[in-house]
């Protein structure tokens, strides 16, 4: 943790909400990223963000130094397990699900100015079939293989957010990875331009 | 087995998926994209790995390079002569490329909180504090209140008149026996003790009697009408027998005791629960019929129960002394495991 982040810490524990802010300006596209690559739906997504959010700043002095990013990642995390648990209990379909598809879809940065609407289009499809094979993972499995393969964690970094050890870790991201390389490769969630029974 | 068979030929599949792959690029050479995810998906692997799960475990942590150097060694020197290791290997490869390409989703809105309508932060005792100290200073309360309910238990066994003490000494009771005699006839609510105490005493008997005198028909009033036919013989003999209440004297191994008693009171009638003749003595002394005696209590044919009285044990209010000792030393305990627990957490 930077000096400068541990300051904003120091202060939003004590009741400094602007401080506050600072850090969760730092930090919100992650956290976001985080829920909706969880939880798949961008609306849920930026609800259970900002209870993240929320949960920090009201339970900040329990913060007892540490990564900050690790323990706001932790709180994140168990706020997407209580999504997803919710959702199994009182399965329901968004409104905006229902409605055309292109207001549904979350809003991607554009890496590459020069890109035309096709490879746009076709770089979405991707990163939807990508994100619809993460989706086919088990909870516990798809949380590592997104703090380490999309987010860039450390291993230690997954343990302590995920409150395991490192063997579990470990085990966890490699059996993520195998079943979503076997995802892929059966190409089922696939755009039909990308499999293999595809004829052009 | 099936994995031995697909081990044993692993080039007829691999020769057949590349063929395919071939074919596949030739009429598809416009469709192909480019990109980790693009190879992954044009990739001519089987759909499902035939490695062991070690096997699968090693290679996500070569990628990640978390092997030791002593397994990474024994790892390359494994993918240089087993191709299918090397396929797996470049197949979890693709997808951590695949997953890293993914780009930042752009949050719908900002997730900073207002000022104004900004919760409380909640200030908390730290729990490792409250889960070591508090059960420490529980179990320490509690160790403390069971020593004071032990000395308080030592105070009035001390403290204690006749009853209790006769056990121990006959002697004593001997010489404490006119007054003590009344509180063992009327307030004590131990009888077998006190049944104890006259069998123990013989010089008690005698001494007790006439102090025991006038609270006896007081007693003897209140159990009148109580008489219980269980026992008839017994009971019409009693009152016969005695006067005005009773002292319960155990006279079949000292009769002379109930007979002094009896002879002694004349008030105060002597119920035995003895053999006959020693029953017949001690009714043969004086018989004014003023009052019955009842004995009630059939299991314990040396105890008579008098009026107006109840043979409970003493009532402990609260957990007993034991109950709160283990208690209080169980609450330490715990402090103390959680405080190493935590400490070796870090």
């Amino acid at each position: 943790m930077t000096n400068e982040e541990q300051r904003l810490v120091e202060a939003g524990q004590q009741g400094d909400v602007e401080a506050f802010n600072q850090l969760v300006k730092l930090y919100e596209v992650r956290v976001y990223n985080l829920c909706y690559r969880m939880l798949g739906d961008a609306d849920a997504a930026a609800d259970v963000a900002q209870d993240t959010f929320i949960a920090a700043y009201r339970n900040l002095s329990r913060f007892r130094g540490g990564m900050f990013r690790s323990w706001l990642f932790r709180i994140a995390t168990n706020a997407c397990y209580d999504a997803l648990r919710a959702r199994k209990r009182r399965p329901s379909v968004s409104l905006s699900a229902m409605g055309d598809a292109d207001d549904a879809a979350p809003a991607f940065d554009l890496p590459d100015l020069g890109e035309t609407p096709d490879e746009r289009a076709l770089r979405h499809e991707l990163s939807a079939a990508i994100q619809r094979g993460i989706a086919q993972l088990p909870e516990e499995q798809r949380i590592v293989v997104i703090l380490s393969d999309v987010q860039g964690f450390a291993y230690e970094e997954i343990a302590e957010v995920t409150s395991t050890n490192l063997g579990t870790v470990k085990s966890r991201l490699s059996r993520a990875r195998a079943r979503l390389r076997d995802i892929l490769r059966a190409g089922e969630l696939l755009p039909a331009k990308f499999r293999h029974d595809d004829v052009c | 087995m099936r994995l031995q068979a697909r081990r044993s030929k692993p080039w007829e599949g691999r020769r057949s998926d590349s063929a395919l792959a071939e074919t596949q690029s030739e009429r598809c050479a416009t469709c192909r994209v480019d990109g980790p995810a693009a190879t992954l998906m044009n990739s001519s692997q089987p759909q499902r790995s035939k490695l062991p799960e070690r096997d699968e475990a090693l290679l996500s942590a070569y990628l990640d390079k978390q092997l030791s150097a002593a397994e990474q060694v024994s790892l390359e020197r494994r993918l240089a002569v087993e191709p299918i290791l090397r396929a797996e290997l470049d197949g979890l490869h693709r997808t951590a490329a695949a997953l890293r390409s993914l780009e930042q989703v752009r949050p719908p809105r900002s997730f900073t909180l207002d000022p104004a309508t900004a919760p409380k932060p909640r200030f908390f005792l730290p729990r490792t504090w409250v889960m070591q100290m508090g059960s420490g200073f529980a179990g320490l309360a509690l160790v403390l209140l069971a020593t004071v309910q032990m000395l308080g238990m030592g105070t009035l066994a001390v403290g204690a008149p006749a009853p209790m003490a006769a056990k121990e000494s006959p002697t004593t009771q001997a010489t404490q026996g006119p007054a003590a005699a009344p509180m063992m006839a009327v307030a004590s609510t131990a009888a077998p003790t006190m049944a104890v105490a006259s069998t123990a005493a013989p010089m008690m008997g005698a001494a007790a009697a006439p102090a025991a005198a006038p609270m006896a028909p007081a007693a003897a009033r209140e159990a009148g009408p109580v008489a219980q036919p269980t026992q008839e013989p017994t009971a019409a003999m009693v009152a016969e027998a005695t006067t005005g209440g009773a002292v319960s004297v155990t006279a079949a191994d000292r009769p002379e005791a109930a007979a002094a008693a009896a002879a002694d009171g004349g008030a105060g009638g002597i119920v035995t629960n003895a053999s006959a003749p020693a029953r017949e003595s001690a009714a043969s002394g004086v018989a004014p019929p003023s009052g019955a005696v009842q004995s009630t209590d059939t299991s314990s044919p040396d105890t008579v129960r008098l009026p107006g009285t109840q043979a409970e044990p003493r009532r402990v209010v609260g957990l007993p002394p034991g109950l709160t000792l283990a208690i209080g030393v169980a609450l330490i305990g715990l402090g103390v495991i959680w405080s190493l627990y935590s400490r070796r957490r870090g």
